[in-house]
């Protein structure tokens, strides 16, 4: 029997609508690494990360019927349900919140697959382009989608005016964005 | 139609308020302009997690995950399938011709999802309208508090929000409510600094609803925290656990 393609996305949010759990399976495999790297890093711990992963893939699990792919891709749906969900657990923390770059280099990455090294290649662009951002702006951005701030606690926290915050967030995502750009004109064909 | 384009990385960084959000989410299903400028900033936002380095997931978490899912299944005594593609490849020629009667079902079926769309767009209008009302209203001198879930309501949520500008009387936004069991109610409770534990609203869950409002019957003046909890009735102290509670107060801030 041939090999099939593993299924695109689009087809494994349509077999989760209809309750498949292997599509629910599939999704894990292709998503769980990124999903939890992003919950352990707005939480800094594991057990709190696990409980976000898990309940975002249930969410997903439960809401798949109702998914728009006019409103965004599924890895983007995805990792929105995960941001959110760990962001509002870490609102429930008072007394802590990860300061933005130190908490993200203190777990070496130990996933030495080739799946992992062509995706290291790719996401150095995106972490070369964060870091080559001036420091305010790159803190902005860290802070609010990996601390969970809103505009108006940046706005105290770094004793700004809400306009600049604003506008270190445009122009370092408009920045970012360029870099992506370039990366995708360099790499097309690997999706 | 006022854009928002202004707010959008705001919005797509997670850092605005949960009305704010609230309302730029509502724009956004009405306004392709804004959707599209939405997504290109998200395809960069959802970028921001592959500069993270790589966490070895826990081995449990793929199977806790397969058996809460599996275990929604058993109720509904829906035998889990081997998946779709796999299942694809075994078809047989009957069930080809049974495959080609369902979709003439589907068509039909479809025909009256587009009316339900078109309800369901009409029904989002409504409530970015009424969004808005309630922005202003609190704009002008309105209180708010967010509920967040605790243990099992981890991810469900609720606002309570007092806009005071329009006379609307307090009712709360909840998103993602857990269904209940029979018998069992949510009972919305305002809080004093003396720790009294005033009933404000009793409820329950409307099926297949993302976000439920319910209104305040009880003035929110003199109560500076709100709490949920599960009980066996609409009246009575109150017995059952606290399922959600707010964290803080937050202040009325002008507009600016």
């Amino acid at each position: 029997m041939a090999n099939t393609p593993d299924p695109a996305d689009d087809t494994l949010i349509v077999a989760l609508a209809e309750r498949d759990l292997g599509a629910l399976a599939s999704l894990y495999d292709r998503y769980s690494r990124l999903s939890y790297a992003l919950a352990y890093r707005i939480l800094g711990d594991g057990d709190s990360a696990e409980d976000v992963v898990h309940d975002a893939f249930i969410s997903a699990w439960r809401g798949a019927a109702s998914y728009r792919r006019e409103r965004g891709n599924v890895r983007g749906w995805l990792l929105s349900i995960v941001h959110h969900r760990a962001v509002d657990v870490l609102r429930r923390k008072t007394t802590f919140r990860p300061a933005p770059l130190e908490a993200a280099s203190e777990r070496p990455s130990d996933d030495d697959t080739a799946e992992a090294a062509e995706r290291n290649v790719e996401h150095q662009t995106v972490r070369e382009a964060l870091e080559a951002l001036p420091p305010a702006q790159r803190r902005t951005i860290e802070l609010a989608y990996f601390g969970g701030y809103t505009h108006v606690e940046l706005a105290e926290l770094m004793g700004v005016p809400l306009g600049t915050v604003k506008g270190r967030m445009r122009i370092g995502l408009q920045k970012l964005r360029r870099a992506l750009d370039a990366q995708i004109g360099a790499g097309e064909g690997q999706r | 139609m006022t854009h928002v384009t202004d707010e959008l990385e705001l919005y797509t960084l997670g850092a605005l308020a949960p009305l704010d959000a609230a309302r730029v989410a509502a724009h956004l299903t009405e306004c392709p302009v804004c959707r599209e400028q939405a997504h290109a900033i998200e395809d960069v936002i959802h970028a921001l997690p592959e500069t993270l380095p790589a966490s070895e997931v826990p081995a449990r978490l793929r199977e806790r995950i397969l058996a809460s899912a599996r275990a929604e299944l058993v109720p509904a005594r829906v035998t889990p399938r081997e998946s779709a593609w796999t299942a694809r490849r075994l078809v047989q020629p009957l069930q080809v011709a049974v495959t080609v009667a369902s979709l003439a079902v589907a068509v039909l079926v479809l025909g009256t999802q587009n009316l339900q769309l078109s309800r369901d767009l009409t029904e989002l209008r409504n409530e970015r309208n009424e969004y808005e009302t309630i922005a202003e209203g609190i704009r002008q001198g309105g209180r708010w508090w967010y509920m967040t879930g605790k243990d099992e309501w981890a991810g469900s949520g609720g606002t309570l929000i007092a806009p005071r500008a329009d006379g609307r009387p307090p009712f709360v936004l909840f998103h993602d409510l857990k269904p209940l069991p029979a018998g069992k109610v949510y009972t919305v409770w305002l809080v004093n600094d003396q720790n009294m534990w005033v009933r404000g609203a009793a409820f329950r869950p409307e099926f297949g609803k993302d976000i439920q409002s319910v209104d305040v019957t009880a003035p929110i003046a003199g109560f500076d925290r709100c709490a949920v909890t599960v009980e066996d009735s609409a009246w009575g102290r109150r017995a059952g656990p606290i399922v959600m509670e707010s964290r803080i107060v937050v202040p009325t801030t002008p507009a600016n």
